[in-house]
């Protein structure tokens, strides 16, 4: 099976501090679907931090779609990191733009026609319910329904990896549910998912590998838990 | 540069800095047309006054020891004098026009210093002979001809005023060109400051923006654009000032009767005054990009 990533040993401290990720070591493989879960603190979003590349290790290593992080020329990143699509815990949407325009932020970056831009986005909003609410701007929009664009942004380029941080944390449970299967059918075609969540019951119903952050290293659960 | 309008995903509009940025360009391209039009119309009157004294030399001829004769035996001798050198030297190759300056014009011109006309008749005062000599006249030998017609002439260039015009000319204009850099440099670092400004309060979205993928150019294409778009406003609204209160000060001074340089409206000129706003648009552009890539390049 094709790895996406691999960590080797990787550990991550700020300035002198302790290590708040230690002897990691995993590898994700193309079209696997992982939960990642642990208490609040445990380093999930540092570990989803070095996934998306926001954040470099300070030891160990750590290989992206066949790349060592550490060799990769600054201006070989974004063409790495549009492979990557992220559901970022505080959604970090862009406030003076539209519902439309925060999901096609990823196509208009990546140089993709107007037209067709229209047209993925368009079909998108509506699949995740916020077809009436395209040309809202974010503070117009309810927790979940923000959450809902995030969610869309990550997607909408169709991405190699799809990480997420808490995507359904402010959703109720039907939409909850939607979105996990939005993510089921991206995973279908080839994305690998993997999805930080604090909610046991979801990923106990999806029944994906599970993994468990504890006190800075990684356990796999799936079959204990 | 371009215009066209592109979603900008940063929203640099509600920034300070534009209606900061705008207002200080128009400050610096007003000073810089101000210095841009008193250096233009410094350089054409300072060619005006050299074409005009290297155009022209004269000959002086002293009442040398005639100091005890009576004044008009002293007139006749001078005026004998005054008339060989000019018969003399008329037929000269290069010699365009040789004539006395009239003695109305010499009253006049010493009458600030001496005063009434009959008391300059009654002193030992040097005639003046002025010559017009055609391009590529041979100097030396109308000195050497002049020493043997009339050792006592003395033959004046004005070279000594044409170097010491030159000498201001060059200080004033160096003075000018000096604080033209000066105000470009200014303007380029109020862009710095607006952009790096701009950076610092809009690091979130730059930080979004580069996690889905986007390039640096990318980024500093929308400072760019936007930058362009303030300054070229600014650098307008500056020179729509600047050339009526111009215009006014020369009209002004005329009136007044200050010695003000006049300007020739040579198509360089006006070339130089319409590509202002360009210029600095295109140089805001130009550091705004630069600014936004060197502060990129250490961000992850």
């Amino acid at each position: 099976m094709t790895e996406v990533v691999s960590f080797r040993n990787v550990g991550v401290r700020y300035e002198s501090g302790p290590e708040i990720l230690r002897d990691l070591n995993f590898t994700l493989h193309r079209g696997s679907f992982h939960f990642l879960t642990g208490a609040s603190g445990a380093g999930k979003s540092t570990l989803m931090r070095l996934l998306y590349l926001a954040l470099r290790q300070t030891r160990g290593e750590i290989n992206i779609f066949g790349r060592d992080n550490i060799r990769i020329p600054r201006d070989e990143l974004p063409a790495i990191r549009r492979k990557i699509g992220v559901v970022f815990q505080d959604f970090r949407l862009i406030n003076h733009l539209t519902t439309f325009e925060n999901v096609a932020l990823p196509l208009r970056v990546a140089g993709v026609e107007d037209l067709q831009i229209r047209k993925n986005v368009t079909e998108l909003l509506e699949w995740v319910g916020l077809g009436d609410q395209i040309n809202a701007v974010p503070s117009r929009l309810s927790g979940g329904q923000q959450q809902r664009v995030a969610i869309a942004r990550a997607v909408i380029g169709r991405p190699a990896l799809l990480l997420a941080d808490e995507p359904t944390g402010n959703v109720d449970d039907r939409i909850a549910m939607r979105l996990l299967y939005l993510f089921e059918e991206l995973n279908k075609l080839g994305t690998t998912v993997l999805i930080a969540t604090h909610n046991r019951q979801l990923v106990r119903r999806f029944g994906h590998n599970q993994w468990l952050l504890e006190a800075g290293t990684l356990h796999d659960i799936t079959h204990s838990a | 540069m371009a215009f066209r309008s592109q979603p900008s995903h940063l929203p640099l509009d509600s920034d300070s800095s534009t209606r900061f940025l705008p207002s200080i360009v128009a400050l610096m391209v007003a000073l810089l047309t101000f210095s841009i039009v008193g250096l233009a119309a410094l350089h054409d009157s300072v060619g005006k006054w050299s074409g005009q004294i290297e155009g022209s030399l004269s000959i002086q001829v002293p009442p040398t020891n005639m100091a005890d004769r009576d004044p008009e035996e002293r007139e006749e001798a001078l005026q004998a004098t005054v008339d060989n050198i000019i018969e003399q030297l008329a037929g000269m190759p290069g010699i365009s026009r040789i004539e006395e300056l009239s003695p109305e014009t010499m009253s006049a011109l010493l009458e600030p210093w001496l005063g009434p006309d009959e008391v300059v008749s009654e002193l030992p005062i040097p005639r003046i002979i002025e010559i017009t000599p055609e391009t590529g006249f041979n100097f030396d030998a109308l000195e050497r001809r002049l020493g043997e017609i009339a050792p006592e002439a003395v033959l004046d260039d004005h070279r000594i005023w044409i170097e010491r015009i030159a000498d201001v000319a060059f200080s004033v204009e160096l003075a000018l060109m000096t604080l033209i850099i000066v105000l470009f440099g200014a303007t380029m670092l109020s862009v710095v400051f607006a952009t790096r400004s701009g950076l610092s309060i809009h690091r979130a979205i730059i930080e979004l923006l580069h996690l889905i993928g986007a390039q640096d150019s990318y980024i500093a294409g929308q400072f760019a654009r936007h930058n362009l778009r303030l300054a070229f406003f600014g650098a307008l609204i500056g020179l729509l000032i600047a050339l009526p209160v111009s215009g006014l000060i020369a009209w002004l001074g005329i009136r007044a009767g200050w010695p003000i340089p006049t300007l020739v409206f040579s198509p360089l000129f006006i070339g130089i005054i319409i590509a202002i706003p360009f210029v600095v648009a295109g140089v805001a552009q130009m550091t705004a990009k630069r600014t936004v890539l060197r502060v990129l390049r250490r961000m992850l």
